[in-house]
């Protein structure tokens, strides 16, 4: 917010809408090319938006910022709609108010991701997307505040996770001003009718106070206790909502939020969270399995298990594989390291206490793996958007004096790549070595104790390292053919 | 309420963009019915590296077409992944061909050909083509 062009834009209320409109604009491209355009992937906004610039762009967001893709979410305008049109007074069922249905939602993403090669498809990505809006636009418009993104998006909760080792956060400037403020309109918005209670009344209660003018943060983060950017969609509501212009984008550490362990305003402390851990070392896996997808040895693994199963379903092997390597094996691993630096470190806690405690150490490499993959991809394939812009353009009648040229090679030179995937993940290693040892440190104190309650930490950041490696060096394959005629 | 203009402001406009850019833009166009564009890949199934692509043209009759100049792309099924695209020499009536088609990556491709005749005719041929991995592990 402090960098004069950025920031003077970042502060006008609408900033925002203009960023969410334009994402909009982009995600109906990808629906309408999607549904009615060519089914030929490369050929297809849907095949190429949201494969190779979404994801890219995700990617680089958070590394190099923070959580982006949600400031600009082109579901968020429909929502807004939605909240309007419909009553949006219901409370969100208690026994979901967790990361437990996100978590399978996700999986379920990875796996139709998969399954269905919707990287192929720009038909079924098109639809995704559709049902996409749909829920956001349901659920929204009958539960409070951002339900959808803090307890069902399953890209949403990619984009918190992941914005834990993000240089970026959004928190209070001065907290001397949270001391002595008493309206707390970053949490509660600002609406006509002051709240009163600076007049030393009675508080008034909402619906008392006429129309909401600024909303304040819908996913109950309040600004006072808000550590990190767990659950924070970067949404600037509490920016604008506070009077006293105290709540900014800042920079930060990053990822130390990932060891420290205070009491977060919406969130609880993360070794309370036992489904919010699960999330983070499911993403981290999951960055593995979704690389496995895309090299040469995954369909010899995937005829083996086929004849195994005696089944030449895909859909139904890669659901056994996926479950098989990003919730059975993981679990076994990390319950055996839990059980490990539980015992040698002598704290006497469970696996799932331990695993709660440790399991956020290994975000930043299995965010190092996603932004490898992600990236790998969006430099590979960035040009690829210019010749089919121009074909879009001249199909509606602009005209070019020279046909699109699709021969358009990487956006890096191609010996680049590699290096580059492996400093990502090695990048994440350091880290997540870094944090898990920081853990230790906090959670046995310093001295060769800490050095026994990380070490298999370490061991297992280390194994995925080297199995990220093995990854990348493979060759790849990419199947799927999708034809819609 | 000012914080809803923008918005619902953006609504219709966002529904007109997407009328006008999408609604029309079908499948891609075959071009002339009375010719016949095929292709024959050696080896096959091909393999990652060069692989000779033998390209014929016919009409409807099956007379040999000739003076053809046939340009053949090939994409992977994942978008972004770098396109091959090569022009076919002419190699007898109605027989095209290319040398060494460098197929860069195992997987699913599309090969798309296009022949385009001196007198503006042309002809389009959409061709899905495995292309299985040089070390072995492809099933
Ligand atoms: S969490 Fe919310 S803002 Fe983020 S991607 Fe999901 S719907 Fe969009
Ligand atoms: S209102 Fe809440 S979700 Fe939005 S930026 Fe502020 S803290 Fe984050
Ligand atoms: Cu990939």
């Amino acid at each position: 917010m402090r960098s004069p062009l950025l920031g003077s834009f970042l502060r006008w209320r609408h900033s925002r809408s203009v960023l969410q409109a334009l994402f909009l604009s982009l995600a109906i491209l990808v629906m309408v090319d999607g549904f009615w355009g060519p089914q030929l992937s490369p050929k297809n906004m849907a095949g190429v938006l949201p494969w190779v610039h979404w994801r890219g762009f995700v990617a680089l967001a958070l590394l190099l910022a923070g959580n982006l893709f949600c400031m600009a979410c082109p579901f968020m305008l429909p929502r807004k709609l939605a909240k309007k049109l419909l009553p949006a007074d219901r409370h969100w069922p208690k026994a979901l108010r967790t990361k437990w249905l996100a978590l399978f939602l996700l999986f379920l993403f990875l796996w139709a991701y998969e399954a269905y090669h919707l990287w192929a498809s720009p038909l079924l990505t098109a639809w995704l997307a559709l049902s996409y809006f749909v829920a956001a636009f349901v659920i929204d418009g009958f539960f409070r505040g951002a339900t959808f993104c803090k307890h069902v998006c399953p890209i949403g909760q990619f984009h918190f996770v992941n914005s834990l080792a993000s240089p970026l956060e959004i928190a209070v400037r001065e907290p001397g001003v949270c001391a002595t403020c008493r309206t707390r309109d970053c949490i509660v918005g600002r609406y006509e009718e002051p709240r009163g209670l600076d007049q030393g009344t009675e508080a008034l209660r909402p619906h008392e106070r006429g129309k909401l003018l600024q909303a304040g943060c819908e996913l109950w983060l309040y600004q006072e206790t808000k550590t990190g950017n767990m659950d924070c969609t970067f949404c600037m509501e509490c920016i604008h909502a506070c009077p006293h212009d105290n709540v900014g984008i800042l920079t930060r550490a990053p990822a130390r939020e990932l060891w420290e362990d205070p009491q977060r305003a919406g969130v609880g402390r993360f070794s309370r969270r036992p489904d919010l851990a699960a999330l983070a070392l499911f993403l981290t896996f999951a960055a593995f399995l979704n690389a496995f997808g895309m090299v040469t040895p995954v369909y010899a693994v995937e005829a083996w298990m086929g004849r195994v199963m005696g089944t030449t379903s895909e859909p139904l092997v890669i659901g056994v594989l996926f479950l098989a390597g990003m919730i059975l094996l993981p679990a076994l691993l990390v319950g055996c390291v839990a059980r490990c630096s539980a015992s040698l470190s002598r704290s006497g806690r469970t696996i799932i206490q331990e695993a709660t405690r440790y399991g956020y150490a290994l975000v930043p490499l299995g965010f190092g793996m996603w932004v490898a993959h992600y990236l790998f991809h969006f430099l590979v394939g960035g040009l690829a958007i210019v010749p089919l812009t121009q074909e879009y353009l001249a199909f509606l009648g602009f005209s070019f004096p020279r046909a699109p040229s699709w021969a358009v090679g990487p956006l890096v030179p191609e010996s680049w790549l590699l290096p580059l995937e492996l400093i990502f993940l090695e990048l994440g290693l350091l880290v997540s070595l870094v944090v898990a040892y920081r853990i230790a440190v906090r959670e046995v104190g310093p001295g060769p104790r800490a050095v026994r309650a990380f070490a298999p930490w370490g061991l297992l950041a280390l194994f995925l390292s080297v199995a990220g490696v093995w990854l990348l060096l493979q060759p790849m394959e990419m199947r799927g053919t999708f034809m819609g005629s | 309420m000012k914080s809803a203009l923008l918005p619902v402001l953006t609504f219709p406009v966002l529904i007109l963009l997407a009328l006008l850019l999408g609604a029309c833009r079908g499948e891609m166009e075959r071009g002339d019915p009375g010719l016949v564009l095929d292709v024959a890949i050696s080896p096959t199934p091909p393999a990652v590296g060069p692989a000779r692509l033998i390209i014929t043209l016919e009409d409807t009759a099956g007379a040999p077409v000739e003076g053809a100049e046939i340009v053949v792309e090939g994409n992977m099924s994942h978008a972004g992944m770098v396109p091959v695209v090569d022009t076919a020499q002419a190699e007898g009536p109605g027989s095209y061909g290319i040398s060494d088609f460098r197929f860069t990556m195992a997987g699913d491709w599309i090969l798309t050909l296009r022949a385009t005749l001196p007198d503006g005719r042309w002809v389009r041929a959409v061709r899905p083509t495995k292309v299985v991995g040089r070390v072995g592990g492809s099933p």
